[in-house]
């Protein structure tokens, strides 16, 4: 484990699964970082903002795809143009509720997306990408 | 099909004859040769036995009379029908006149008998040709038209006459003709005739004409021309009433149009299961777990308030898609009678005080189309939620002006709000704006039902929403009630 507490942040206009995330997180982890953005303009907005400052840049971003103002998608195109500026590898997991195998299929063409995740998200897999990001 | 040379053989004559000497009674006294081909019974066999007995049973009476009159004064026989020993059916043709003695006296007849068989056949056969070609063009509805270019004489089949409901009388001319013409199809068809004139290429156009009895009906016209000496000398062609077929491919494509919108509106309904509703029941699963896993009483206290709060949201989201599939199923409640001034004014009645506390602008105008038929409740619903959006996505520099209006246009009923308001991206959301659950203001203040509740309700109704926004400047909701409706007949 590092000595620097892990940061993820969640792009969802749901403010449910936003709760239900945190919980699950904290109880993983109590250290954990958390931030939660309605929608891809927030958080872009936020990682232009700090972009050189790594303390604050998520480690893991769970990204939904239907969203007011910028969505999934647009977020993805947003985020692969900034990539090159960003001070650290971050770990892209696009949650949905969608049952549309399109959009699955449509996520992992994205090198910058490390999975797709069907809704609901479970415990087990949180635990498995702060894993992975940990180690 | 009859071949030109079974013409010929009968103009010929080339089929065998057959001759008698008989009896006034009809016994046969004396059979030339070439009988056998006539009757199928060779001539020694048929000495001594009656000529009538040779012919089918009802035509003995008539050939019995014939015989008759044929001892008196000679006479000549049409076909008749005759019975041969092959008992094959077989078309005679006789003729029969007296043999005299030397004191005038009659003492037997002589008949010659001719195979007629084929001759009536073919007869049969043409004019039954005849007539079914007469009756084809009178079920496909054409007719043959003709027109001498130098006298200006005009031919009119049967047909076309039926097509225009002429009567007899109707004297076809070119000024004659023109006058059933719409004055679309006069110049289309004086176009044409240009066309023809110069380039002798064959031309296909569609003519409304008013026929004589007053009734709008569809041509379809082909005109072709026929060269003299390298000038146009006559223009000829076929009328082919195709009032029917236009009017069938109208109901078709307008079929074909509801059916797509209604596949694009079911494909929607797909995606809010996969996409909509799946959100919120995902949320009551985990939240279920997270309860279950939970040791601590006041978080599953939290935990509880949220399944609370979940459901009842998946709740109102089911009730406001069953409102619109309610519209959807009902699509055909009948329309009332709406005064529209009544309506919108009843409409912002309920909104008094969010007007009152925006200092907002409304005004309508009805004028042009005082009244509307339509669903009197959808078209409050529809005004509800438009007057809604407009009062809340308002900017905060300047006075709401809210303007609706009213008008028709050919048969088309249109209705436009118009705001000042915040505006819609709409380069950003274009057409999604109109689905369930979409938001395209921060802030949340839209619950994203609005929308898609009046675009189904105008749909199922056979008419269109469409939208014109400039961010910052204000939005304008258009509808056309009848956009999807045919002319009324």
């Amino acid at each position: 484990m590092t000595a620097a507490r892990t940061m993820v942040a969640l792009v969802d206009d749901d403010r449910t699964y936003q709760f239900t995330t945190e919980h699950m997180l904290r109880r993983l982890d109590e250290q954990i970082g958390f931030r939660w953005f309605r929608d891809g303009e927030e958080a872009m907005k936020f990682l232009e903002m700090h972009i050189m400052d790594t303390s604050h840049l998520p480690d893991v971003i769970i990204l939904d795809i239907n969203m007011p103002y910028m969505d999934g998608w647009q977020f993805l195109d947003a985020f692969h143009a900034m990539k090159a500026r960003i001070g650290k590898p971050i770990d892209i997991y696009m949650v949905s509720s969608s049952m549309d195998d399109r959009d699955a299929i449509r996520a992992r063409s994205f090198e910058e997306v490390t999975d797709y995740v069907e809704k609901p998200i479970t415990t087990e897999k949180l635990a498995a990408m702060l894993h992975r990001t940990q180690n | 099909m009859i071949a030109k040379r079974d013409i010929e053989s009968l103009l010929g004559d080339a089929t065998p004859e057959a001759i008698f000497l008989h009896s006034p009674n009809g016994t046969v006294r004396y059979a030339a040769p070439g009988c056998e081909a006539v009757l199928g019974a060779d001539a020694p066999a048929l000495v001594g036995t009656s000529l009538i007995d040779r012919m089918a049973k009802q035509e003995r009476p008539r050939l019995t009379e014939g015989l008759l009159r044929a001892h008196l004064r000679g006479q000549a026989y049409g076909p008749v029908l005759a019975r041969t020993n092959d008992a094959a059916i077989r078309w005679v043709e006789m003729r029969t006149r007296p043999v005299h003695d030397g004191s005038g006296g009659v003492i037997e007849l002589h008949t010659t008998m001719r195979d007629v068989t084929k001759r009536i056949k073919i007869h049969e056969e043409l004019s039954i040709r005849e007539r079914l070609e007469r009756e084809a063009n009178q079920l496909a509805h054409v007719g043959a038209w003709r027109q001498d270019i130098d006298t200006q004489e005009i031919y009119w089949s049967d047909e076309v006459r039926r097509i225009f409901e002429a009567d007899e009388s109707f004297q076809p001319t070119v000024e004659s003709i023109r006058a059933h013409y719409t004055p679309e199809s006069d110049e289309r068809a004086s176009q044409a005739l240009l066309t023809i004139l110069e380039t002798g290429e064959t031309q296909y156009i569609d003519l409304q004409i008013t026929t004589a009895k007053g009734r709008t009906a569809w041509i379809h016209v082909i005109l072709k021309c026929e060269m003299d000496q390298g000038r146009p000398a006559r223009l000829y062609g076929a009328i082919q009433d195709v009032t029917q077929r236009r009017k069938l491919d109208a109901d078709q494509k307008q079929l074909v149009e509801e059916l797509t919108r209604q596949r694009d509106r079911l494909a929607e309904f797909g995606y809010m299961v996969t996409h909509n509703f799946r959100g919120p029941v995902c949320n009551l699963v985990t939240l279920a777990r997270l309860v279950r896993e939970s040791a601590d009483e006041a978080e599953a206290a939290e935990l509880l308030q949220h399944i609370s709060s979940s459901s009842d949201q998946l709740l109102s989201m089911m009730d406001d898609v069953g409102a619109v599939v309610q519209v959807e199923r009902d699509g055909s409640v009948a329309d009332d009678d709406v005064d529209l001034n009544d309506s919108i004014a009843n409409v912002m009645k309920g909104f008094s005080a969010d007007i009152h506390a925006s200092k907002a602008n409304v005004t309508w105008d009805v004028e042009q189309s005082p009244s509307l038929a339509y669903p009197r409740v959808y078209l409050e619903t529809i005004l509800r939620h438009l007057v809604s959006n407009a009062l809340t996505f308002t900017t905060k520099d300047r006075t709401p002006e809210i303007h609706i209006k009213c008008w028709n246009e050919g048969h088309h009923a249109y209705l436009e709000i118009t705001d000042n308001g915040t505006g819609i991206d709409l380069a950003r959301y274009g057409d999604s704006i109109f689905r369930l659950r979409t938001t395209f203001h921060r802030g949340n203040k839209g619950r994203g039902v609005g929308l898609f509740t009046i675009r189904n309700i105008v749909e199922s109704m056979g008419g269109e929403i469409t939208v014109d926004s400039l961010l910052g400047k204000g939005t304008t909701f258009r509808i056309n009630f009848t956009r999807f409706k045919g002319e009324p007949s």
